[in-house]
């Protein structure tokens, strides 16, 4: 059991972890929300959590970032999260009405992702953010494979209806 | 230009890039010992908790649907209590009379040991989870993600029901969304499903997954899953 010197390490060691893997882990979590206040609210309540039980973590394995990626796809399509808690993490325009708010508002495919249920999208941006293979994202997620097969799918065709003839080249 | 061309340039795009708060990583440093110290209270009342549900006997189950009275018609959740193996192994296809303040579905119930769990014999290891709790299948949901969740502080978080089974409502897999308006009026609709919270004879729920692709559910969609979760945010319940 490691003493009070091991747990300031260990808490420093986060810090530091934090410091160095907000802003990808924000831009992550932005993906897999659809909105950066969603993503600010789930990154923070990950990290809490992670960092609730750091060097439980750290005896996981050798990358504790993508252990962290992993708990915020189940974080996004768990239905805990039903609150949004005072925002530590991310710095918002002042204005939610903000012409400069959603960035990608105007971008057809970005609506599109947001419109999808949250274990499809999930399964999408584990596919083409993380380039996780179906097998990976099963384990990820908690789920066989042929759930991801078929959420997968679902969300293509999904996505493939609402660009029309965009996605197939038919633009 | 195909659809994964595309969705790898929008997750390329520099426009998904979030600004870090001032003073972030001290903030969620923080928030990460809040959290372990609520951690380790809530372990060292988990004995209490899993005593008190057991002094709740008596409550029945059927009562949570809004006080309306309707015989199941198959298997029931039920109220069984460890103390009466006996009883236990009786079919759950035969409706039972609820006899004690625990909730589950055969002989797993919500808030039990994982040691208890294994000792059924029903569930065969999955992974764990990403908050540290552990996922197990059983050989009645065997397509079905996350069936069986435990956490090591709250015991069984999650039950999924097998297709055919009921909720003493009469809910099963293939019900449709009117059914479930009418016989749990107080369900929550959000963009899975719809969930029904109770608070007796503890926190907990039932979900009702509709899966039909889309975030709002018409009335003659129809449920694809139950599940009966501990109201906890200790796992992932994905």
């Amino acid at each position: 059991m490691a003493g009070l010197g091991g747990e300031r390490a260990a808490v420093e060691d986060f810090a530091e972890f934090v410091r160095v893997s907000l802003p990808g882990l924000l831009r992550y979590g932005h993906a897999l929300t659809g909105n950066p206040h969603d993503a600010a609210d789930l990154v923070q309540g990950v990290l809490e959590k992670v960092g609730s039980r750091w060097q439980a973590v750290l005896g996981k394995g050798p990358d504790p970032l993508a252990y962290v990626r992993r708990s915020m796809a189940n974080g996004h399509v768990s239905r805990w999260r039903r609150f949004r808690r005072e925002n530590l993490v991310a710095e918002f325009p002042d204005s939610a009405a903000s012409p400069q708010f959603d960035r990608l508002e105007h971008e057809p495919l970005w609506q599109a992702m947001r419109e999808l249920p949250p274990r499809q999208r999930a399964v999408v941006v584990l596919r083409f953010y993380e380039g996780l293979s179906e097998a990976e994202i099963a384990a990820s997620l908690g789920v066989t494979k042929g759930t991801v097969k078929s959420q997968n799918s679902k969300a293509m065709a999904t996505l493939r209806a609402k660009l029309g003839g965009f996605a197939d080249g038919r633009e | 230009m195909d659809l994964d061309d595309e969705l790898r340039r929008l997750f390329r795009d520099e426009r998904l890039d979030i600004q870090v708060r001032s003073g972030a990583d001290q903030a969620v440093v923080t928030g990460a010992r809040r959290v372990r110290r609520k951690r380790m209270m809530l372990a060292s009342a988990g004995g209490t908790f899993a005593v008190a549900a057991l002094v709740a006997g008596g409550i029945a189950l059927a009562g949570v649907g809004g006080g309306v009275s309707m015989e199941p018609a198959g298997p029931v959740l039920t109220t069984t209590t460890s103390s009466r193996p006996a009883q236990e192994e009786s079919s759950p296809k035969n409706p039972q009379a609820p006899t004690s303040g625990q909730v589950g579905y055969g002989k797993l119930h919500l808030g039990m040991s994982e040691a208890d769990a294994l000792a059924t014999g029903l569930l065969t290891p999955g992974p764990d989870d990403p908050d540290g709790c552990h996922i197990y299948f059983s050989d009645t949901q065997p397509n079905i993600s996350t069936p069986v969740v435990i956490s090591p502080v709250k015991g069984v978080v999650r039950i999924t029901l097998p297709d055919y089974a009921k909720t003493s409502m009469g809910i099963s897999v293939g019900a449709t969304v009117a059914d479930v308006k009418m016989r749990y009026p107080a369900a929550v609709e959000y963009d899975e499903g719809f969930s029904f919270t109770t608070d007796n004879p503890f926190p907990w729920l039932y979900q009702f997954i509709v899966e039909n692709g889309r975030k709002t559910h018409s009335l003659t969609d129809r449920v694809t899953t139950v599940r009966m979760q501990l109201t906890t945010a200790e796992c992932a319940l994905t």
